[in-house]
């Protein structure tokens, strides 16, 4: 991270998404050093790998042990003892959408994703039934803890992509209600 | 003494139990399921079996196959640890019908006391009070109606078979009744293979306190002080701490009378742990009896200086207690901060993952239970504890400020973790006076939400680092294009993986 390459002197903007705030930050790379630009203060970046995840940032003096982790769509950041779900978009994300790569984003209105990872012990529906808003769609197990899963909205189950005793992901597509 | 210990149980739990037992010369032998072939309790254990697939059912609640195990392969004695077959009185009873030890009060104990309504009935008749609710099982919604009605809501659905939280709801109104009632039913079937459920009112402003007791099986019942459990999450501790910054003495003797007259009642023997409620007016409530080492034991060791893993296991092989009474003296002050798989600003939803980091507290006055390792995956199947973080000091004051320090040192990465919650709850001025009740954390929860969310400075740091490693990968892409001739088709393909 504290290597910036050989490409003189560059600026990247950058549109950081934290719990739904928004934040602005321009990094200037040169041969030596980093530099970030946030709520228009500037500051110098000496950021030390200490293992493939994990970084020792000195900001201003001031030490922090950072973890990154990438995940989907985002980085999990642990700052010291705090972790954040970090989501950056930037020029590569253009980049990529110009090549026709698409971007998988989840919450469709009519699907039904997992709010937690879990294990579904019970489905009280079938493909083509009708649902109301608040009626019991299945039961996702998660460490020993039931936890209800109900339809959000009116409309008929179109698909059901779990099994009694399928292992589902955070996040991971549970069902979809046509209307 | 015992030559081989099988422990029935994994986590931190069984970590903790191994490392006594390999402190007194006993050969440890531990039982896992496929997803714990790698876990620290294996790898720390001087034999290790199989026990089963992923799901606790078929594999740490197998008693056949685990029963296999322990007739193979020369077992003296079997600790149950906690939670799993640990209050299983039909298990204990197989077990020492075959002449192995059960490390633990014999199976007609476990029965009555584990048997919550059972276990109520018997500290009535020794004198002890108990919360207003029901004496039998619950058998219809309209029967729990009428209770409810006559006690008055809030209620407490709780049940029979098992504590922890498991099968636990609380109800404002007859109209939430019949759905908690089978939600409840159902969670106890799975946690303690026993789906009854009973009804106690719901205390205002209470106190969880409770008191650790040890009995031999020559007639000796020591108290060792309690413990103030009442930082609670969902009906589950999360930060505990000895001694209670709320009781004065009078009450603390009392308590301890009470456990010792429950536990002279059901003629006890090991560890075991009294459950009371304390309201804010000082009235103390039988709660239940825990026949097991609790969780939070380790803070009632850093205060007496006693092994309770050690002492149990000298009591199953018949020895006296290594105390008495007069010589238990609480030195200091100790707290616990539980660290579950959780996200604790996220309400606690359960998190998966691997552990890709790890940095565990250490020094003066710092103890670790640890039940993961770095590049352990967190799979759903079990109970989220990942350790529990414990510091001892001279006082309350310093005790609060090492478990500060530790907590600040503590870094997981891969999976988000209770630290930082424990840290903020530990922030609060009502927390660090001392003035809390179970219902504390729920009080201050939106706060904690709402402090959380809005920008500060570890939140600026998260933005900025998302940018730098965003920075970092579009660099390494770059660099790949330019060098491309030069490059090992290996590297390159490594390079273009950080596109995916």
């Amino acid at each position: 991270m504290g290597k910036t390459g050989s490409y003189g002197c560059s600026k990247m903007k950058f549109q950081t998404t934290i719990d739904g705030n928004i934040l602005d930050i321009d990094l200037t790379s040169t041969k030596e050093t980093l530099q970030v630009e946030y709520n228009k203060t500037k500051k110098k970046i000496d950021c030390v790998p200490l293992s493939p995840n994990s970084f020792s940032l000195l900001l201003s003096g001031n030490t922090h042990y950072i973890s990154i982790i990438p995940q989907k769509n985002s980085y999990h950041v642990t700052v010291d003892y705090n972790t954040y779900s970090v989501e950056v978009k930037d020029t590569l994300e253009i980049l990529l959408e110009n090549f026709g790569i698409e971007n998988t984003t989840n919450g469709h209105a009519n699907n039904i994703h997992a709010q937690i990872p879990g294990l579904v012990n019970q489905i009280f529906v079938k493909k083509g039934d009708n649902v109301h808003i608040g009626d019991k769609l299945c039961i996702l197990e998660a460490m020993k803890m039931e936890n209800e899963i109900t339809s959000p909205k009116e409309g008929v189950i179109n698909q059901i992509h779990i099994k009694v005793g399928s292992n589902v992901q955070k996040d991971e597509l549970l069902m979809e209600i046509i209307d | 003494m015992f030559k081989k210990i099988l422990i029935a149980n994994r986590g931190e739990i069984a970590v903790r139990i191994i490392r006594t037992c390999r402190e007194m010369g006993i050969r440890t032998v531990s039982i896992f399921s496929d997803a714990d072939r790698t876990s620290p309790h294996v790898l720390k254990s001087h034999e290790a079996y199989c026990v089963g697939p992923p799901p606790s059912n078929l594999s740490y609640l197998n008693t056949k196959e685990i029963i296999n195990i322990i007739k193979k392969n020369n077992i003296d004695a079997v600790h149950p640890g906690y939670g799993f077959l640990s209050e299983n009185a039909q298990f204990s009873d197989t077990i020492s019908k075959q002449g192995i030890t059960w490390i633990g009060p014999n199976s007609i104990v476990i029965k009555t006391m584990g048997d919550k309504m059972a276990a109520r009935k018997l500290a009535q008749n020794s004198g002890v009070p108990v919360v207003p609710g029901t004496t039998k099982p619950l058998e219809s919604a309209e029967q729990a109606k009428k209770t409810a009605k006559k006690i008055g809501y809030p209620i407490l659905i709780k049940a029979a078979g098992g504590g922890g939280g498991k099968g636990m709801r609380i109800i404002y109104s007859d109209a939430d009744l019949e759905q908690a009632m089978e939600r409840a039913s159902s969670e106890a079937e799975k946690a303690f293979a026993d789906n009854r459920i009973y009804i106690e009112k719901y205390l205002e402003d209470p106190h969880h306190i409770e008191i650790q007791i040890f009995a031999d099986n020559h007639g000796n019942i020591v108290s060792l002080g309690e413990r103030e459990c009442s930082i609670q999450r969902r009906y589950q501790k999360i930060i505990e701490e000895t001694p209670s910054p709320f009781i004065d003495e009078g009450l603390r003797k009392i308590l301890s009378k009470s456990a010792i007259k429950i536990a002279k009642a059901c003629q006890y023997s090991g560890a075991g742990t009294i459950e009371f409620l304390v309201d804010k007016y000082y009235n103390y409530y039988f709660l239940e009896m825990n026949t097991r080492l609790q969780v939070e034991h380790p803070i009632t060791e850093m205060v007496t200086g006693i092994d309770l893993v050690k002492e149990q296991i000298l009591i199953a092989s018949g020895k006296k207690l290594t105390f008495s009474q007069k010589d238990i003296q609480q030195s200091g002050h100790a707290m616990e901060c539980r660290i579950y798989a959780e996200d604790g600003l996220n309400d606690f939803s359960p998190s998966t993952g691997k552990i890709q980091e790890m940095i565990v507290p250490q020094g003066l006055g710092v103890r670790f239970d640890d039940g993961v390792r770095m590049g352990q995956e967190i799979t759903p199947y079990y109970d989220p504890l990942l350790g529990k973080l414990i510091t001892w000091g001279d006082d309350r004051t310093i005790a609060l400020s090492r478990m500060q320090r530790a907590l600040n040192e503590f870094h997981i990465s891969g999976i988000k973790s209770t630290i930082s919650i424990c840290m903020k709850i530990l922030e609060y001025k009502n927390f660090q006076k001392g003035k809390y009740s179970t219902h504390f954390l729920d009080s201050i929860k939106e706060d904690i939400m709402k402090k959380s969310s809005t920008p500060n400075k570890p939140y600026d740091f998260a933005a900025r680092i998302g940018a730098i490693e965003q920075h970092r990968r579009i660099k390494t892409i770059t660099a790949s294009f330019v060098k491309r001739s030069k490059m090992n088709k290996w590297v390159r393909q490594g390079r273009m993986d950080v596109l995916k």
